[in-house]
């Protein structure tokens, strides 16, 4: 569960992002989350994986106010949550198969766990061959793959993507959509913003739309 | 029923906690790989670093090297310090034998030997040659006197120099000479060499500390998309440190064992040029390398400087750090 009340976020330089931004998604949700570049998106989801820190207001994940967590608390935090990047940020060089092996490193899990859950992984995304390749001989969807397989690899309940498709085609846009529908519905919460309307406009899913700061429209009904 | 609760409990800790040292372990394990992996990349920058601090340390240690050689040679070779008391000629055979065990009594004195009058004399006339000129004279010139040796403890100028005066002061005590100008000057000598060899090594550890500190710096500086990776994904400022510091750790640790066998090195070269000089004069000195409780503390010490300037700098570098 994802809820934000009345939540504001000012940079440095007096420059407002976020304005008075209130919503709740549920467990198991999916949601979009769109708006025009610079409308607040990134800070949003930055705020919510503790990159940044609201100014006012609270948000609470799983029942816990993420706004009064320590410096020292925010890496498990963000164990919790699964995170994706428009420039996927992965290692360079290290192979595919260690990218994904790194948020359970950082656990310390066994080498035979390890191994069981990033082939598990891996196999989500359809890169289980690909595992001893390295970033840079894979393509642009590959490289979002290994970047949603390292998100997904320990199981978190919630996953943000930001801009996930920004840079691919729009064959590799829906694969990838296609992707974050199925882990939905696997119970994992999905928050995923994006500009690209037209990729969404026959789906089916909540959409969050945030302008200049403020959240300007919300489709999900209360029942 | 309690007693079962209580076992339980117990094994239930015993169970976590075995799974912590393993976690535990299994970081160290990963930390130390990522320091051999990046020891292989960055392998020509790594050897050019250790050897700066190689030689770095090298340079303490033979300087320590010599302040204790040097101090060997002192004890071995400088001629005891003597303090030479002259006595009264006036006074009675009852009366010197007095005076002998007023010296004795002094805590200071190992020995002493007793030159009578005539004694002086005839040592005098064969030591010096001027036998048939001393037979000129109608009476003996020389007084008697006292040569007091003093034990190992008071072997250092100061106390010499205070028993010199007290000896003075004592009736019947014509003059007391400190023969210890040899002393003076080796132990002047010896202390130099010390002072310079602690200013040295004071300097060096700085340096060490330095380039320890900027080879970390450059090692971040090339891994700085990993660790900002690692935080995104949920990293312990704890887990992103470890790697820079077993670095620290390993970067001294071959420098100190690469020094330790250039210093032996030295010794092994020095020790054939000792051997003809120490030849020539007809004595043998053998000069002594560093023992083993001395190389374990010189690798202990370093180390624990590699850590401390590894631990300084990278966690300067992730206070500053945020991650954008």
């Amino acid at each position: 569960m994802i809820q934000f009340q009345h939540v504001s976020k000012v940079y440095s330089g007096g420059k407002p992002a976020l304005q008075n931004i209130s919503f709740t998604i549920e467990q198991g949700e999916m949601t979009f989350l769109t708006g025009h570049s610079g409308a607040g998106k990134s800070t949003l989801l930055r705020l919510i994986c503790g990159l940044e820190q609201a100014n006012d207001g609270k948000i609470i994940l799983n029942n816990i106010d993420i706004t009064k967590l320590k410096r020292g608390e925010m890496p498990f935090l963000r164990r919790n949550v699964g995170m994706i990047f428009q420039d996927h940020q992965l290692l360079l060089d290290h192979t595919i198969y260690d990218n994904v092996a790194i948020p359970l490193i950082i656990l310390g899990k066994s080498s035979e766990e390890i191994r069981r859950r990033v082939s598990a992984s891996l196999d989500k995304v359809g890169l289980i061959n690909k595992m001893q390749f390295y970033p840079i001989q894979l393509s642009g969807g590959e490289q979002q793959r290994v970047g949603i397989a390292r998100a997904i690899v320990n199981r978190p309940s919630i996953l943000l993507a930001d801009e996930p498709t920004g840079n691919l085609d729009e064959k590799l846009s829906k694969d990838i959509l296609l992707l974050f529908e199925e882990l939905n519905q696997t119970g994992v919460t999905v928050l995923m913003a994006t500009h690209n309307l037209q990729l969404i406009r026959r789906k089916h899913h909540r959409i969050l739309n945030l302008n200049h700061g403020h959240l300007d429209g919300d489709t999900h009904v209360q029942p | 029923m309690f007693n079962l609760k209580y076992n339980n409990k117990n094994r239930k800790h015993n169970k976590n906690e075995h799974r912590f040292f393993s976690r535990w372990l299994r970081q160290i394990s990963y930390a130390w790989k990522n320091v051999w992996h990046d020891f292989l990349q960055h392998r020509i920058a790594s050897i050019l670093t250790i050897m700066v601090i190689a030689i770095s340390i090298t340079l303490p240690t033979i300087g320590y090297l010599l302040w204790k050689n040097v101090n060997i040679a002192a004890n071995l070779w400088s001629p005891t310090p003597n303090l030479t008391v002259y006595l009264n000629k006036n006074l009675t055979d009852a009366e010197i034998k007095q005076l002998l065990t007023t010296f004795n009594a002094y805590s200071e004195v190992e020995k002493i030997n007793y030159l009578s009058r005539s004694e002086a004399l005839e040592e005098f006339k064969t030591w010096s040659g001027f036998g048939t000129a001393l037979d000129l004279l109608d009476d003996n010139p020389l007084p008697s006197v006292a040569i007091i040796i003093p034990n190992e403890l008071a072997k250092q100028t100061d106390i010499l120099h205070e028993l010199q005066a007290q000896l003075i002061k004592i009736d019947g005590v014509d003059d007391a000479k400190l023969d210890d100008s040899w002393f003076t000057r080796l132990t002047a000598l010896t202390n130099m060499v010390k002072t310079l060899v602690w200013t040295i090594s004071l300097f060096m550890l700085v340096a060490v500390s330095l380039v320890i500190g900027n080879s970390i710096r450059l090692t971040i500086f090339s891994r700085r998309q990993t660790i900002k990776v690692m935080q995104l994904i949920g990293a312990t400022d704890g887990f992103i440190l470890r790697p820079f510091l077993y670095h620290g750790i390993f970067i001294s640790f071959i420098s100190v064992i690469l020094a330790l066998i250039l210093s032996e090195i030295f010794i092994i070269q020095i020790e054939s040029i000792i051997w003809n000089v120490s030849a020539v004069f007809g004595t043998i000195f053998v000069i002594e390398g560093l023992s083993w409780d001395e190389c374990l503390l010189i690798l202990f010490f370093v180390t624990i400087i590699g850590w401390l300037a590894a631990l300084i700098t990278t966690k300067r570098y992730l206070k500053v750090t945020q991650i954008t």
